[in-house]
């Protein structure tokens, strides 16, 4: 008789911690408008969120992402990779648990009308965004064309001032990417130098704050899961997920395929490729890219790279798994 | 209501952990409900009033953004603020309704109501319901509403602007309750766990602590219930339980001895000797113990319920049995002697003794009666008073017959001196001669008396009763009457008895003479002679407890004639009691038969019915010696030849007597009066004598003294005892030895010249006379 009303105890006890479960730990992830990133608020404007404890806090510009990831006031930025360089150096322990997307031509040089290659930039003003990429695109480019910094005129430009400043001629050529790339270009503009000829130099990371990554891993695998699913939707409807993008990006529904030329965003095969690369390491990447920051003074200190990329362990699993 | 005193279904071992678990789940069940309920108020609380803060600072910080037309920074403040917690969305909208900035960058420049949320109708409802305050919690209180109304610059240079914006702010409950619920539930499970591994650990406590032990004290109550004394709980231990327990023990033990004794008493009153019976108050039989029904012959069956009265044997007056009741009830216990009544209607004396029970107010309850049948013991009684009356009668008549013999003796001899002298006087030796026999007929009484009082000389002998009682019959029948049939039934077996054939001669003469006087005026008269080998049954043994022998003979005389009545055979042995008329019956008869009889160890048995007949039995028991054919052998008499004899008597008459006879007969004899003078006599010329007569009982030396010492001298020497009584241990030590005769007086001449004939007749030759 004991017995059974143990078992019935149990039952009870087990259904009581049944009963509301854990909510999943809240997971604010902030990003600005750029095309790499939204597959993600596709996945929002879908209702894959819902039940997961994951927030897009939707800032203007990765400044601002990274300023509150800095602080604590989000758990994870879609940001560049050079920004989390930068934060690295600030003291934030971040982990990169995503590649979200490549730069294959979204990052460009637009010159004015006559310019036709960079080496024709001598003496010439570039206007830039001051942010990590743009001086890398700068610096490659100089690199690639024999020149140095000292042969140019460099103007800090926000992203914004851009096309004011191209269309006013301020600038001989600008260092911009989407969607202002493609005005300029509808304005007479060139592309003399773009990320296509520093393939997988610029890349876009999703990097998470390391405690709470340790925390949660299994929050991050879901969200990584969910991306891709993105990405697989975006494939396989079109039309409805682009429909559904539209809004953030201010683009009509025809321009939106053109915002993702020159822009491969990180699919699965991406992603191991990127994490499990042994003969060229993400790691190494970074190492390369804190080099140029150094030396353009964007980086005043050696960072440890191998933390940054310690949650590449998510994706030992999925060696040779095909999305 | 249910109390827990309903409860009692429930094993103890279970009760406690059972309420342990109903009283926590209780708890439990209510600090879950109530806990849930506070917290979810206290998260609804807390968040309204830390939104109120933020939203106050946001509120004003936007007022002045907007005063001074910074855009962006409205853009990035309201971004900002989306990683508020709980933050949903918040929004900023112009005067116009369109947005201005929003956390959701996508919905800048819509209008509120174009949107897929659903928010100006649900403030419009909130608004209805007069909400008031800026930050609120919606009826479901799951989200939390900030509203704000915005002031916008004015458009023209106005000073009071009426623009107004609205900031409207969602935050969601949601998930801050679900971790509020789960962080409770936890918590309460964690409880249930710790409730459910006490109450278990409780059960085990129980079921070791007093389960365990209880089951062994029920077991040993159930052992003791069925009747099992020796069941035991030994309980260890100084809780109450082994408390409970030790008392349990001793109480049992205590039980158990009280209920053996008990046990004992009853088994004992069951199986006593006496028959025990126990009436209640008013006289009904509760209770009677076996020996009741084998003395009364009521089954208990049949005496329980009845009044003792069913063993009145109507022997006794009702004023007894009143006398009896009244002693009684007064509270005293009553002893003494009644005649009862057997189930079959015979009846029987019994000591009996009643006793009165108190019960505990000291009233009387019970009656305890106890009845001891002593009708064996009356007869024994009565046996034992016969016996000894008989034996006084002995004495008595010994005595007299004693002294009465000596006078015969001087009478006898006397007379035959007379006679002898007279014989040219027929005149006198006629008289003489009547005299003597009349004095022979009184020295035959005499014997016969002598005979009953066991005084007489008896001479054993081992003699072939067969042989012998066929030539007495032939005697006896003479003394018969004709018309009477006599038959015998003798043995054809030889059946050797010791005895003194005389005496049975005497017995036979005795009891066939009654018989025939007991057949006068009967037709048919019938007398029959039994003589057969009979072998002693434990009936025989148990009412003739001194019959040792293994075998007797037994004779029966058997008559048809008038029988004996029940009155009057109790006192057929005394001597002189006689139901013929005077002169008919001296009443010596049986009672000689009697004496004879025990002085040969022998057992008379006598039945008789009144007008139906009369049956002797006489039984002697069988010698393992075979029977001497003496016979006595008349024909020879010697008379004297000179022969010198040494004659000692104390009484002078008898000296004188025996003596003279002798000298007639040619004996010479030396005369003295007592056995010291013999001796001396004797001793002087031993081998003078031939014979020696001694008188057995003689002042200063007695004749059986005298005679050893003068055997001493002459062991050869022949020797005569002249006896006058006889007790057997007397002659003890001398009889039977060769040259030793001993004869009764009064001495006869010829049982003189005989006796004298056989001891000289070795020593002399034969002459004829």
């Amino acid at each position: 008789m004991f017995a059974r009303m143990a078992l019935a105890t149990l039952l009870l006890t087990l259904l009581i911690s049944g009963c509301t479960p854990a909510p999943k730990p809240e997971i604010r992830i902030g990003t600005n408008i750029w095309p790499g990133y939204e597959p993600l608020y596709l996945a929002r404007n879908l209702g894959w969120f819902r039940e997961s404890g994951v927030r897009l806090v939707e800032y203007n510009s990765s400044m601002e992402t990274m300023n509150a990831l800095s602080h604590g006031s989000i758990e994870a930025g879609a940001l560049t990779l050079d920004e989390v360089l930068s934060l690295a150096q600030d003291g934030v322990d971040l982990r990169v648990v995503l590649l979200l997307d490549v730069s294959n031509g979204a990052d460009a040089v637009v010159a004015q009308s006559g310019i036709d290659n960079p080496e024709k930039l001598r003496g010439r003003t570039i206007g830039v965004e001051s942010s990590a990429v743009g001086g890398y695109i700068i610096h490659r480019m100089l690199e690639k064309s024999g020149l140095t910094l000292q042969d140019v005129h460099i103007l800090p430009l926000t992203l914004d001032a851009h096309k004011a400043a191209f269309t006013s001629k301020r600038v001989d050529a600008i260092v911009t990417f989407e969607p202002i790339k493609s005005h300029l270009l509808a304005n007479g503009g060139k592309v003399i130098f773009d990320s296509s000829l520093i393939p997988g130099e610029i890349i876009d990371v999703l990097a998470v704050r390391s405690e709470v990554f340790d925390a949660y891993p299994e929050a991050f695998a879901e969200l990584t899961e969910k991306w891709f699913q993105a990405l697989a939707y975006m494939q396989n409807q079109p039309d409805d997920a682009a429909r559904r993008m539209q809004p953030r990006l201010r683009v009509s529904l025809d321009q939106l395929g053109q915002q993702y030329a020159g822009l491969q965003l990180g699919t699965l095969q991406m992603n191991l490729s990127f994490f499990n690369n042994a003969t060229n390491p993400p790691v190494k990447k970074a190492e390369h890219l804190a080099q140029v920051m150094r030396s353009d003074g964007l980086l005043h200190r050696d960072l440890d790279l191998n933390r940054l990329f310690a949650a590449r362990n998510m994706y030992a699993g999925h060696g040779g798994h095909r999305p | 209501m249910i109390s827990l005193a309903s409860l009692k279904w429930l094993p103890i071992r279970m009760l406690l952990p059972f309420a342990l678990l109903l009283v926590s789940g209780a708890i439990i069940g209510g600090f879950w409900w109530f806990e849930v309920k506070r917290e979810m108020a206290a998260i609804e609380r807390e968040v309204v009033s830390l939104q109120l803060q933020d939203m106050h600072r946001l509120v004003g910080h936007l007022q002045s953004l907007l005063l001074n037309g910074e855009l962006k920074n409205i853009a990035s403040e309201l971004s900002d603020f989306g990683s508020e917690p709980n933050m949903q969305y918040i929004l900023l909208t112009r005067p116009d309704g369109h947005i201005l900035a929003a956390s959701r960058l996508g919905w800048v420049g819509q209008k509120t109501d174009a949107l897929e949320e659903p928010v100006l109708p649900v403030l419009l409802q909130h608004r209805k319901q007069g909400k008031q305050n800026h930050v609120y919690v919606s009826e479901d209180g799951m989200t939390v509403w900030a509203h704000y109304l915005i002031t916008y610059p004015p458009e023209n240079d106005s000073l009071r602007s009426r623009d107004f914006g609205e900031l409207i702010g969602k935050f969601d409950l949601a998930l801050t309750k679900q971790a509020a619920r789960h962080r409770i539930e936890q918590w309460v499970s964690l409880f249930a766990t710790l409730v459910l591994g006490s109450a278990f650990l409780l059960w085990l406590a129980m079921r070791y602590a007093i389960t365990r032990r209880m089951n062994q004290l029920i077991a040993a109550a159930n052992q003791a219930s069925k009747g099992n004394f020796s069941a035991r709980a030994g309980l260890e231990g100084s809780d109450e339980l082994a408390q409970i327990g030790k008392a349990f023990d001793s109480m049992i033990e205590r039980l158990g001895r009280e209920t053996m004794r008990q046990r004992q008493l009853s088994h004992a009153v069951e199986n006593m000797a006496e028959s025990v019976l126990i009436t209640n108050a008013k006289g009904v039989i509760e209770y009677v113990n076996s020996s009741f029904t084998r003395i009364s012959g009521y089954s208990a069956e049949e005496a329980i319920g009845q009044n003792p009265s069913i063993l009145k044997s109507g022997k006794h007056p009702t004023e007894f049995y009143k006398a009896l009741w009244r002693h009684l009830s007064q509270g005293k216990v009553w002893t003494g002697r009644m005649t009862d009544r057997k189930k079959d209607g015979s009846l029987y004396l019994a000591t009996v003794s009643i006793a009165p029970l108190l019960g505990a107010d000291g009233r009387i309850t019970h009656y305890v009666g106890v009845h001891e049948d002593i009708s064996e013991q009356q007869k024994m009684e009565m046996q034992l008073m016969q016996a000894q009356k008989m034996e006084s009668l002995g004495i008595l008549v010994g005595g007299i017959a004693h002294d009465f013999n000596n006078m015969l003796a001087g009478m006898v001899g006397n007379l035959y001196m007379a006679r002898k002298a007279a014989k040219d006087l027929p005149e006198i030796t006629q008289k003489l001669a009547r005299v003597e026999k009349l004095s022979f007929r009184a020295a035959d009484m005499i014997k016969q008396l002598l005979a009953f009082a066991r005084k007489d000389t008896v001479q054993l002998k081992t003699l072939d009763l067969t042989s012998f009682i066929k030539e007495a019959y032939k005697l006896a029948r003479v003394a018969v009457p004709e018309d009477i049939t006599c038959l015998s039934y003798v043995s054809n077996d030889p059946l050797c008895i010791e005895c003194d054939a005389t005496q049975v001669q005497q017995m036979l003469m005795n009891l066939l003479g009654n018989a025939r006087d007991a057949l006068r005026n009967v037709s048919e008269p019938k007398i029959i002679l039994d003589l057969q080998p009979y072998e002693p049954d434990a009936t025989f043994i148990s009412q003739h407890p001194e019959a040792t022998s293994v075998s007797y003979a037994m004779l029966s005389i058997k008559d048809n004639g008038c029988g004996i009545p029940d009155d009057v055979i109790e006192r057929i042995f005394e001597p002189f009691f006689t139901t013929k008329g005077v002169g008919h019956g001296s009443g010596l008869g049986l009672s000689m038969v009697f004496g004879t009889m025990q002085s040969h160890k022998g057992i008379i048995e006598v039945e008789s019915k009144p007008g139906l007949g009369s049956s002797f039995r006489l039984f002697f028991p069988i010698s393992d010696k075979s029977a001497i054919h003496d016979m006595p052998d008349k024909s020879k008499v010697w008379r004297g030849n000179g022969e010198r004899l040494l004659l000692a008597d104390d009484e002078p008459l008898v000296r004188d007597t025996i003596s003279e006879m002798l000298c007639i007969d040619g004996f010479t004899v030396d005369v003295v009066d007592d056995g010291l003078d013999a001796v001396e006599q004797f001793c002087k010329r031993p081998d003078a004598y031939d014979a020696v007569i001694l008188d057995v009982v003689m002042p200063g030396m007695g004749g059986v003294d005298a005679a050893q010492k003068m055997r001493e001298v002459r062991p050869d020497i022949p020797i005569i005892f002249a006896t006058g009584y006889d007790r057997e241990h007397v002659l003890r030590g001398v009889e039977g030895l060769p040259g030793i005769v001993s004869l009764s007086k009064p001495l006869h001449s010829e049982t003189l010249h005989q006796t004298l004939t056989k001891l000289l007749h070795k020593n002399f030759g034969r002459s004829d006379t």
